[in-house]
C-alpha cells in the first residue's frame, strides 16, 4: 500500500444512502497490485496502469460495496481495459458501463472504475447505481476514444465486441490466431479486434496501426511465413477449415479478416477499412 | 528448447497436434478419449446431483463419497482404506496443498475428507497439513514427502485458468517471475525440490467452475454453474486439460458461438509438449466418468 498523492479519494462520495466507508482506503501502483489482486494485475499493467484506490462501503445488516478506481493515465487505456468486459451497449455511466446485478463497471477519461456489491439485495443494487452515478458525476471530463477506431466499419460490426490493446496477450480473445506473436505487438502499437456479423456468420477484423511503414513491412512478413504464406500472392486465402481469411498493409496499418464465409466477404469486409 | 509456433492453421494442418490442442485453443469438441490402445493416464470424473444445494451449501457425506468412489476407482481397490494406503503411507508428511481464493475456494468439507482419509492411512495429525499460502514457512511443506494438490477450477485473467498445475505457485517465494509469456512455463514449478517427485494425488473440484472472469477480481456469480464434479488422477496436465474442455464446452453454450478462453491455456499445452508434466492428448487419456451424466459437456 501506498499512501495518495494522486487524490483519488476525491472522486469517492464520503457516504451514500447508509453506507459508509469502512477502514482506510487502500492504493496499489504497478509494483503492488499482485499483493491485491494476485494475477489479475497483469491485465491492468498492460494497460499501462499507474495506480488504484480500492474502498470498502458497510452498512450493518447490508452487503459491503468494493469500489476501485483505476487511473490508467490516458483514456484510451481506460477505455482498452473496459473493452474487456463490455457485453452490452449501454452509456448509463461514464463513457460506456457494463452493469450487472451486483456489479457496474464503466469507464470515464482517464479512470476505469467497478463498483461491486458482495451480495445481491433490494437496497445494494439500488446503492450500486447510485454510487456509479456519484463517481461519474465526481470525475470532470471525457477522454478520447483510441484514433484507430475511427478505421472500424460500421456496417455489421457488434459494437460491444470491440477490444483495445496494444500487449499480444490479448490477440486471441475472440478467435485463436497464434500463440506467439507473430504480429509484432507492442506497446508502441494500437490494435482493434472486433466481430462482425451474426453468430452463425460471424467474422473477425483486426487492425493495427504500427510506428512507421517499415514496421507494418516486417509484421506482414512475419504473419505470412508464420501464418499464411498465401497471402503474399493473394489477398483472400481460404484455409484449412473452408473459412476465409484477407489480409492487407495500408501505409502503416496492417488489417486481417479472420473466419469470413467466403472470399467475397473477406474482401468485402477487409476493403471497407480505409483510412481517413 | 526453441519455441514452436502453435497457429490456428498448423493446429487445422497437424491432426496429431490438433488432438492435443484442438480443444485447448480452438475449442474443438472432443470426441474422442483413450480410444487407442497403449498406456493411458486415468482422469475420473464424478458429479453428484446431490453434492451441492440450491444455496451451493455442500453436502459433507456427498462429497467425501464422490472422492471414495474416484479413488476407489483410479487405483483399483475396492476397499477405500486400502486405497488409500496404497497413495500414502504411515510415515509420510503429507502436504495438501489447498486453494484459498475468497471467491471460489476449495470447499472445507472436501479438504476435511482428505485429511480424514489420509489419517486413516496412518498418518498422524501433526504430520499433516493444509494450507495455500506461506508453504515455505511450514515444514510439512518443505521437508515432506507427500503431497495431494487439490483446487477449483477457473478462468484467471493471465494464465488462461487456475490449474492444478498452476497451483504449485505458492512453493515459490517470486509468483510474479513465472508470468512471464501468460505463464507458459508454470510446469517448471513442479521441479522445485519441494515439489518434484511427491504428488500422490490431484483433484480439480469441478461443483461451481467459474467459466468467464471479469473486472478487477475476476468473478461475478454469473459466470459460475452447478457442475457438481470433481475430476480425479494421477497427472496433473490430463486432469487439467479434460477441466479445460469443460470449460470452454460452458463457454460456447453460454456465449452461443466460440469464445476461446483469454488468454490461451498455453501453459498446460506447453506441460505436455514442453516440459513432459503430463499428458494433453485426448488420446492418451482414459476418461472415467461416474455418476450423473445430466448436462455432463463432455
Amino acid at each position: 500500500m501506498n499512501l495518495n498523492a494522486s487524490g483519488l479519494d476525491k472522486l469517492l462520495p464520503d457516504s451514500i444512502e447508509g453506507w459508509k466507508p469502512s477502514g482506510k482506503d487502500r492504493y496499489y501502483n504497478p509494483e503492488t497490485l499482485y499483493n491485491y489482486i494476485n494475477g489479475g494485475a497483469e491485465l491492468y499493467i498492460s494497460y499501462g496502469f499507474k495506480e488504484v484506490i480500492s474502498r470498502t462501503y458497510r452498512n450493518p445488516g447490508q452487503p459491503n460495496l468494493t469500489v476501485e478506481i483505476f487511473d490508467m493515465v490516458e483514456a484510451k487505456n481506460a477505455f482498452g481495459v473496459f473493452s474487456h468486459v463490455r457485453e452490452d451497449v449501454d452509456y448509463s455511466y461514464g463513457q460506456g458501463c457494463q452493469v450487472y446485478e451486483d456489479a457496474i463497471m464503466f469507464w470515464k477519461n482517464q479512470y476505469f472504475i467497478s463498483v461491486v456489491s458482495g451480495d445481491e439485495t433490494e437496497s445494494s443494487m439500488s446503492v450500486i447505481c447510485k454510487l456509479a452515478e456519484d463517481i461519474d458525476n465526481l470525475i470532470k471530463g471525457e477522454g478520447q476514444l483510441p484514433e484507430i477506431l475511427i478505421l472500424l466499419p460500421v456496417t455489421g460490426l457488434v459494437e460491444e465486441s470491440i477490444l483495445y490493446f496494444f500487449h499480444p496477450a490479448w490477440l486471441n480473445s475472440f478467435y485463436y490466431i497464434s500463440d506467439e506473436n507473430i504480429l509484432n505487438i507492442n506497446e508502441k502499437t494500437h490494435c482493434i479486434l472486433a466481430k462482425y456479423g451474426d453468430p452463425e456468420n460471424r467474422c473477425y477484423l483486426l487492425i493495427i496501426e504500427y510506428p512507421t511503414v517499415a514496421d507494418v513491412r516486417v509484421a506482414f512478413k512475419s504473419f505470412s511465413e508464420n501464418y499464411s504464406k498465401e497471402i503474399q500472392i493473394s489477398p483472400a486465402v481460404e484455409i484449412e477449415d473452408g473459412s476465409w481469411m484477407a489480409c492487407k498493409r495500408m501505409n502503416k496499418i496492417l488489417v486481417g479478416v479472420f473466419n469470413a464465409g467466403s472470399k467475397t466477404q473477406a474482401l468485402e469486409l477487409m476493403n471497407q477499412v480505409r483510412e481517413k | 528448447m526453441a519455441k514452436k509456433t502453435i497457429t490456428r492453421r498448423t493446429l487445422l494442418k497437424n491432426s496429431a497436434l490438433a488432438t492435443v490442442a484442438g480443444a485447448l485453443y480452438l475449442n474443438f469438441p472432443v470426441k474422442l478419449f483413450g480410444r487407442n490402445p497403449g498406456k493411458k493416464t486415468k482422469v475420473i470424473l464424478i458429479r453428484d446431483e446431490k453434492v451441492i444445494d440450491d444455496s451451493r451449501i455442500v453436502n459433507k457425506a456427498v462429497i467425501r463419497d464422490m472422492l471414495d468412489k474416484a479413488v476407489r476407482e483410479l487405483t483399483g481397490y475396492d476397499e477405500i482404506q486400502t486405497a488409500w494406503k496404497s497413495l500414502i503411507k504411515p510415515d509420510d508428511i503429507v502436504g495438501i496443498k489447498t486453494n484459498v481464493w475468497g471467491r471460489l475456494r476449495t470447499p472445507l468439507e472436501l479438504e476435511d475428507a482428505i485429511k480424514n482419509r489420509v489419517m486413516e492411512a496412518g498418518v498422524p495429525g501433526d504430520k499433516i497439513s493444509i494450507r495455500d499460502r506461506d508453504l515455505l514457512d511450514d515444514p510439512v511443506f518443505t521437508k515432506g514427502t507427500a503431497l495431494i494438490n487439490v483446487r477449483p477450477m477457473r478462468t484467471h485473467d493471465w494464465s488462461g485458468v487456475g490449474s492444478l498445475i498452476k497451483n504449485y505457485i505458492m512453493f515459490t517465494r517470486k509468483p510474479m517471475s513465472y508470468h512471464g509469456d501468460t505463464c507458459a512455463d508454470l510446469a517448471t514449478l513442479w521441479n522445485l525440490p519441494e515439489v518434484k517427485g511427491k504428488t500422490r494425488l490431484n483433484i480439480l473440484v469441478m461443483l461451481t467452475p467459474l467459466f468467464h472472469g471479469i473486472g478487477p477480481h475476476h468473478y461475478n456469480k454469473k459466470f459460475t454453474w452447478a457442475y457438481k464434479g470433481l475430476l480425479v488422477g494421477f497427472d496433473p496436465v490430463a486432469i487439467d486439460s479434460v477441466g479445460v474442455r469443460i470449460l470452454q464446452a460452458r463457454r460456447k453454450e453460454y456465449f452461443g458461438e466460440e469464445r476461446p478462453i483469454k488468454p490461451p491455456v498455453k501453459h498446460i499445452f506447453l506441460a505436455d509438449t514442453r516440459h513432459h508434466l503430463g499428458t494433453a492428448d485426448p488420446e492418451k487419456i482414459e476418461l472415467v466418468k461416474l455418476g450423473w451424466k445430466e448436462d455432463i459437456l463432455i
